[in-house]
């Protein structure tokens, strides 16, 4: 059985290739039952059975923004951690709720879709903004980087709202690292430092951990 | 991280903008071109790759996802806007 994975960068999609047709009309009969159901009662089955939709390209735009308004409120009152099912046309459709992901799964089907409600970046990517180190910051400022570089730094200053025309092009790359980086997550510590912060973390969890074993016992 | 990529974070003048960067030159997200002319910089690419990936994405009919996530609080909108000016209109009953 060939089962494709897909990548979006927000979700995990699976579907069973051999099975592709017959899935696609299962799940056009099975939204058509649920924009029915929506309006009836609130369920939150639709909310993934909508985003699987979207994703999968089955629904007209007007159905699309029709169902996720509906599924914005069922979503608000059903909250997170909750298991549910739909049962239609003797397929059941769970979906689990969890923190930061949902994860459908269609009986009958292979189809099976986890779903970030935000969007997570690879390790990658996450690592890829530490490699970024003081003597770099003195080497660009010293050494007048090329067009590329400023527009990759330009790219980063749209990217966290800040307004390009009032930072002189002398200032793009000290901003940079004393105002923009920290935003994005990135800190300016050395090694060294954030090696100390990590072994007085582990210290104070020691102390206290002994502390409550000892009122424990007492 | 989490405000650029959070509902607030992404509006048709920033996605116009990260758009027309791209357009102008392209190498801005290439890290194996930039490689060449900073090491530090091109990995920084990865990341600024996957967001702008991320707010690219479409549905099969060419509409932009991020305009679906943002759908709700553009009616929110809306709809406060609709209610202001319909109190702004209505004249309030004179007493005899």
């Amino acid at each position: 059985m060939q089962v494709r994975r897909y990548y979006y960068h927000n979700i995990l999609f699976y579907i069973d290739t051999l099975k592709q047709e017959n899935i696609q009309l299962k799940l056009m009969s099975l939204i058509q039952k649920i924009n029915e159901k929506v309006y009836n009662k609130f369920s939150s089955a639709p909310v993934c059975a909508l985003n699987l939709a979207i994703m999968s390209g089955f629904l007209e735009p007007r159905e699309k923004l029709r169902l996720i308004i509906s599924c914005e409120e069922i979503y608000k009152k059903t909250g997170v951690g909750s298991v549910s099912k739909l049962v239609l046309d003797k397929m059941t459709l769970t979906v689990n709720y969890y923190e930061d992901t949902y994860s459908i799964y269609l009986n009958d089907t292979n189809v099976k879709a986890l779903i970030n409600k935000t969007f997570i970046p690879t390790k990658t990517a996450e690592h890829g903004l530490s490699f970024i180190k003081k003597e770099d910051e003195l080497n660009l400022t010293k050494n007048w980087p090329g067009d590329d570089i400023i527009e990759v730094f330009k790219f980063i200053y749209v990217l966290i709202d800040e307004d390009l025309e009032e930072i002189l092009p002398e200032d793009i790359i000290e901003n940079l690292f004393n105002r923009i980086m920290p935003r994005l997550g990135y800190s300016n510590i050395s090694k060294s430092i954030s090696l100390i912060i990590f072994i007085l973390k582990i210290i104070r969890a020691v102390v206290f951990g002994i502390y409550n074993f000892k009122k424990r016992n007492k | 991280m989490e405000y650029i990529t959070s509902k607030k974070g992404i509006n048709d003048e920033k996605y116009r903008k990260l758009h027309e960067i791209f357009q102008k030159n392209p190498n801005v997200l290439a890290s194996h071109y930039l490689i060449k002319q900073n090491r530090s910089v091109s990995y920084m690419t990865f990341f600024l790759k996957e967001i702008f990936d991320y707010f690219s994405l479409k549905t099969s009919d060419g509409m932009l996802v991020y305009k679906l996530r943002n759908i709700q609080s553009v009616i929110n909108k809306l709809t406060q806007k609709i209610l202001t000016e319909n109190e702004k209109t209505i004249i309030p009953p004179v007493n005899p």
